[in-house]
């Protein structure tokens, strides 16, 4: 499978991060190294200890590197829980429901990537 | 030697770090943080990061709270900052800029402007440490051997008359101090920071016409005749045509300071002195200072006609009148200054570490007056190091403390072990560490608040708890500051023990 056939299966935009990191090689690369990304199991850690501090730099990370990866499907998901947990309390309603969803879309992203590389 | 310039990354997220290293290539040498209580420490240590690479949310301390302890010790000001966030709110960004960042890259970015930029800041950077670098070695040249001149005049002189090498510097430091306080307590003479340099440097040059009165009238012991103080007053006429004779051009400001002072440097206030019966504000400010100064030095100094007088009788017999009249507000100024002119004094001793000191402290003092955008962080360090050194070295033997307020770590050496200790928030109290309690704590947070570059050292006696051992313990702590830039505190080293 090509990168491009990869980024359509799990809802990226392989043009545009093309266009950013202008070279294939590399985009492989940190596609591979997403793989040993932290964030979502910290994310996923602190959230179980409702430790919303942390659980929102989690999601705030995991966010980040999806932008700059243009995994846009799990960026917009990661988003939208990045939001509700800014304000650190844990308190806004829908965060189970935002984090279900990440998860969904997260392990769907990871087992592309496998199958892709 | 290594050339690749180093840039520290901070990011909590170990694939946002290899991804700009990635994008970013082998060209420079990489150092990583997870977060900014390592960013910090880092910089503490490390001099010599180029560039800064700093993420916002991270754990322990955040990315602001990194800028705002790099604006207050001001190594902003040597450390460009690039922030890279996904945070794209204006007023996120508006904020870091206030705190001093070069450039703010938002989430995501494209790899080649990642490079551009990053390689902009640093061909910025390194342009002006270069210039800062040149300027600087010029102007501690230039200052050097200006001293250096002076000191081989003061011993020519030194040579034929005993009293002068020491008298000169008296002299230089005095008239300094007095110029300084003389603009402090009146706007009446407007003068710059030039013009104080200027007339310093130029009261060396004060007695030169002692070259040219005979060495028995010189140094003779006792009382000299009417005829021989007619030849001795001579001095003044002599040193100012020695000046005006030399092959220089008249106008120019240094010169014509010297002439000044060389020629008038006896005169007084109402008109009695010598040799042209100048009165008041005739007489020019430059000479009028050192010849109160001139005064002071001759009483407090031992000469060969005469034992040397305690500094406050000489202030009192100048105040009185005794050796002829002053300009009021000069005499208000030596009141003033009285104190630290005895501490000064009494230290009869200028030796050549404190001479060298003086050589670097004037230097600065013209760099920093000059404005420069940006101190030279290298230079100083090294001065700092010094001064740790010197310190130390006068007080071995004791338990010494060693405290970085930049990357917060605190060392206390006690006797050959060592106890290190990391403030890692802002909140961190290092005295609770030690079990100091609070009324000490207060007392010591005062004496530290009132130190000043001036005014360096504190002494206190506490209970503390060192290695589980209670007692009182006398300690002596010495605060550091940036050399370049004013109230730029950077740590403190000390050292203690107990009291017996």
């Amino acid at each position: 499978m090509t990168m491009q056939e990869c980024y359509e299966a799990i809802g990226g935009n392989y043009e545009a991060v093309l266009e950013r990191l202008h070279s294939e090689a590399l985009i492989r690369r940190f596609a591979l190294k997403f793989l040993e990304d932290q964030s979502y199991i910290q994310l996923k850690q602190a959230l179980e200890n409702k430790n919303y501090e942390d659980a929102f730099r989690g999601a705030h990370t995991l966010k980040g590197v999806c932008q700059n990866l243009s995994f846009d499907r799990l960026y917009e998901v990661s988003h939208e829980l990045t939001e509700l947990l800014r304000d650190r309390t844990g308190e806004q309603p829908g965060i189970p429901e935002a984090m279900e969803k990440v998860t969904e879309v997260y392990e769907m992203t990871i087992e592309e990537i496998k199958k892709g590389l | 030697m290594d050339k690749k310039q180093k840039i520290l990354i901070v990011d909590d997220a170990k694939f946002n770090r290899d991804i700009l290293k990635e994008i970013l290539g082998d060209a420079y040498n990489y150092l990583e943080a997870e977060n900014g209580n390592q960013a910090i420490q880092m910089i503490g240590e490390n001099i010599g990061i180029d560039l800064m690479l700093l993420d916002i949310n991270m754990p322990q301390m955040n990315g602001f709270e990194v800028l705002k302890i790099m604006k207050r010790s001001q190594c902003i000001a040597e450390t460009p900052v690039i922030m890279i966030s996904s945070e794209d709110a204006v007023d996120t960004m508006r904020k870091a800029y206030e705190l001093g960042i070069t450039d703010y890259i938002t989430r995501p970015f494209d790899s080649v402007i990642v490079k551009k930029r990053v390689q902009n800041t640093l061909g910025l950077y390194m342009n002006q440490k270069h210039l800062i670098n040149v300027v600087y070695n010029q102007v501690y040249e230039k200052e050097e051997n200006n001293n250096i001149m002076i000191r081989i005049m003061s011993n020519i002189l030194g040579s034929r008359n005993s009293e002068s090498r020491e008298h000169i510097l008296h002299i230089k430091t005095a008239t300094e101090m007095m110029l300084r306080q003389l603009v402090k307590v009146t706007d009446a003479y407007p003068l710059t920071e030039a013009d104080i340099a200027l007339i310093t440097t130029a009261s060396s040059l004060h007695d030169i016409g002692k070259i040219r009165i005979p060495e028995e009238i010189l140094n003779k012991p006792g009382r000299l005749t009417d005829e021989e103080f007619k030849i001795m007053k001579t001095h003044s006429e002599l040193g100012a045509a020695i000046i005006k004779d030399m092959d220089f051009p008249q106008d120019h400001p240094l010169v014509h300071t010297a002439w000044e002072i060389s020629r008038w440097h006896h005169e007084r206030w109402d008109g009695k002195g010598y040799p042209d019966g100048l009165k008041g504000e005739e007489i020019p400010i430059s000479a009028q200072v050192v010849s109160i100064v001139d005064v002071y030095d001759a009483l407090t100094s031992e000469r060969c006609y005469k034992k040397a007088f305690n500094h406050d009788t000489a202030i009192q017999m100048i105040l009185d009148g005794q050796c002829g009249q002053f300009n009021p507000i000069l005499l208000k100024c030596l009141k003033e200054l009285s104190l630290q002119f005895s501490n000064m004094f009494n230290d009869k001793e200028m030796d050549e570490n404190s001479y060298y000191h003086e050589v670097q402290r004037l230097s600065n003092e013209i760099l920093s007056d000059r404005s420069l955008p940006n101190q030279n962080y290298s230079q100083s360090v090294v001065k700092v190091m010094q001064e740790k050194i010197d310190f130390f070295k006068s007080n071995s033997g004791m338990n010494s403390i060693d405290y970085n307020a930049i990357s917060g770590q605190f060392t206390i050496l006690n006797g050959e072990h060592q106890i290190l200790c990391q403030r890692d928030n802002p909140k961190f109290n290092f005295f609770k560490e030690f079990g100091v309690n609070e009324e000490d704590v207060q007392c010591i947070r005062v004496l530290l608040h009132q130190t000043s570059v001036q005014n360096k050292e504190i002494s206190a006696t506490i209970k503390a708890t060192v290695d589980n051992n209670s007692q009182m313990y006398r300690m002596k702590l010495h605060t550091l500051w940036s050399p370049l830039k004013k109230d730029g505190y950077i740590g403190i080293i000390g050292y203690f023990d107990t009291v017996k």
